[in-house]
């Protein structure tokens, strides 16, 4: 069997993906790779590219380089667009329309057929909680209610790929829950879901997969057990000596801080063999726990500016 | 087209649900009322005793007059409903979520568009219908070619509202709103150019004028609608007076427009269109 081309694979799948406003780089090189059916966490600082990067994905705005696939066409394509939700990091929608008319209005421009189109909107309304605010002017709405009919204009259609650029920026806590619990409940379905945020603790409970962007390019980008460290593995040994340090670095990359030793790149299975050997070359085990950074920790020391 | 039927639609319905189209139709209501009033003083009053074909040229010039002021009106109600079409979906943040849809800038540009020009179309039928009516019930005058003066009428307001469309792509509302009226006055002032020039012979304004006529087809649709108005005796005066009489009043017009200028202003209108689509697609949003 021939394995499908990255593009083709991928839900999306960028190359050296670039966009210049005049001398501005906005989004700079950008490559990566989103496999099909993952929340894909999309960080960074204000400013680092992130809506830019969207822009682009959605055939919003045109790349200045380099090429973006989605859903295994090229970003922009008008008619994968169908495929495709999106709830912008600027929401809004017409405001002299009601909840339920805005719904219509993108259930005729995404092409869904008339027959279908009541109950799309039904879900929608009952999925972000706007059932019983259906036939009222969107100008009513506050800014919370708004990003909710947002993410029910993106959820239309079922797409199989959703662009959410900050989707809980206007939410209370109890409306960023049900948010998060939609957004799980879209991967139950095998939907790829784009999440654009700097809420850091909302992106470690739902992502799988994050990538951290600063001044346009990714400056990290893995699982979210790579990211989160979950190899690593912190040791209290005392009475260590060098050839200790050597059997240990055999493991992983081992760093030694006072009592604590450090070795990461360690999978669970080989802990005890570590431990073992940290035995045998004459340490003495205190302690042994699982590194456990937090997604901001990490975070702060990757855009941190010198 | 369907997709571009789906933004004709939103901008019908948009316009429809304002409230500055409810003022709009109000004082239309109104205009229409008070020129019946007027009429009814200048035949039973004012042109007491006259002849019957001065009491007809004098009512014809009348209506001429009123219906240049709506042209105005019409102009104005154009540029301020088309500056926010595209600028304003930009501005706002609607055109993000709207244009992430299986649809293109230009199915965009080309609704609004359409659906601008359907609503100038059925805002003149019905607004000049109205006046003509009450005119010919006040004094017995009809205009001559009423479906003529819809035509022209329109199509001088198709020319602003495409020139509107095409600063929106680019400028915020009031700063295009500003350029395309300033633009129509300078077309109007083109025309009035041509008059002046034709009636002290001076070639330089009336050269003037005509370049300004083929820039931008606004005043010379409004001569199509003047022309439209002016029944067969005051043309006949107007061309046994010369040069001496009406025939080169801003207001008038011997003849309606060829057909060669007639065609220029629907390539005007489409390269314009074109131009704004252009425009449109090179905006970073």
């Amino acid at each position: 069997m021939v394995e499908a081309l990255p593009q083709e694979a991928a839900a999306i799948h960028t190359v050296g993906l670039t966009k210049a406003y005049g001398g501005v780089r906005a989004v700079s090189d950008l490559s990566m790779t989103v496999p099909r059916g993952e929340i894909f966490g999309f960080l960074g600082p204000n400013g680092a590219g992130k809506t830019t990067s969207v822009k682009l994905l959605t055939g919003l705005a045109k790349a200045t380089s380099g090429t973006a696939w989605v859903l295994g066409k090229p970003a922009g394509d008008v008619a994968n667009r169908a495929r495709i939700g999106y709830l912008p990091e600027l929401f809004r929608y017409q405001a002299w329309m009601s909840a339920l008319e805005v719904l219509q209005l993108h259930c005729e421009l995404a092409g869904i057929p008339k027959a279908g189109r009541k109950a799309e909107t039904e879900n929608a309304l009952v999925t972000v909680g706007l059932a019983d605010r259906a036939n009222d002017r969107v100008a009513t709405f506050s800014k919370g209610m708004q990003q909710r009919l947002g993410l029910g204009v993106a959820l239309l259609g079922t797409p199989d790929l959703v662009f959410l650029d900050e989707p809980t920026s206007a939410l209370d806590p109890v409306g960023r829950k049900e948010v998060r619990d939609v957004i799980l409940e879209l991967r139950g379905r095998g939907v790829t879901v784009f999440l654009n945020s700097h809420l850091l603790s909302e992106v470690q409970q739902v992502c799988d997969r994050v990538a951290v962007v600063d001044r346009g390019k990714v400056v990290a980008s893995g699982t979210m057990a790579d990211l989160l460290g979950l190899g690593e593995i912190r040791i209290r040994v005392t009475e260590l000596d060098g050839d200790a340090m050597r059997a240990a670095a055999g493991f992983g990359s081992a760093n030694k801080d006072g009592e604590w030793l450090t070795v990461a790149g360690v999978t669970p299975e080989r802990v005890p063999d570590l431990v073992a050997e940290l035995v045998r070359s004459g340490g003495r085990i205190h302690a042994v726990e699982r590194g456990r950074k937090t997604l901001e920790e990490i975070f702060i020391k990757l855009v941190e500016r010198p | 087209m369907k997709k571009i039927a789906i933004f004709a639609k939103l901008t019908l319905r948009e316009s429809l649900r304002k409230k500055v189209v409810l003022v709009l139709l109000g004082l239309t209501v109104l205009v229409i009322v008070l020129s019946a009033v007027g009429m009814s003083r200048l035949v039973n009053t004012g042109l007491a005793g006259s002849s019957p074909g001065d009491i007809r040229a004098a009512i014809s010039f009348v209506l001429i007059l009123i219906m240049f002021a709506y042209s105005f009106v019409l102009a104005l109600s154009a540029v301020f409903f088309t500056v926010p079409a595209i600028a304003g979906d930009l501005e706002t943040g609607t055109a993000l979520a709207i244009l992430s849809r299986p649809v293109s800038r230009a199915h965009l540009l080309l609704g609004r568009w359409l659906g601008l020009v359907v609503l100038t179309a059925a805002y003149v039928a019905v607004a000049s219908s109205a006046e003509f009516l009450v005119v010919r019930v006040v004094t017995g005058y009809s205009p001559p070619h009423p479906l003529m003066f819809i035509f022209y009428m329109t199509a001088e307001t198709v020319v602003i509202l495409t020139l509107a469309l095409l600063v929106s792509t680019r400028l915020a509302p009031v700063a295009g709103g500003v350029i395309v009226l300033g633009s129509f006055m300078l077309a109007w002032m083109g025309g009035v150019a041509i008059s002046l020039g034709r009636q002290f012979s001076v070639q330089a304004l009336e050269t003037g004028g005509t370049v300004t006529r083929l820039m931008l087809p606004s005043d010379g649709m409004w001569k199509g609608a003047a022309y439209s108005l002016e029944p067969a005796a005051l043309l006949a005066t107007a061309r046994a007076q010369g040069a001496d009489g009406i025939a080169n009043f801003p207001f008038f017009s011997l003849s309606p427009p060829a057909g060669s200028y007639l065609a220029w202003t629907a390539g005007w209108i489409l390269a314009i269109l074109w131009l704004a689509i252009w425009s449109f697609n090179r905006r970073e949003i």
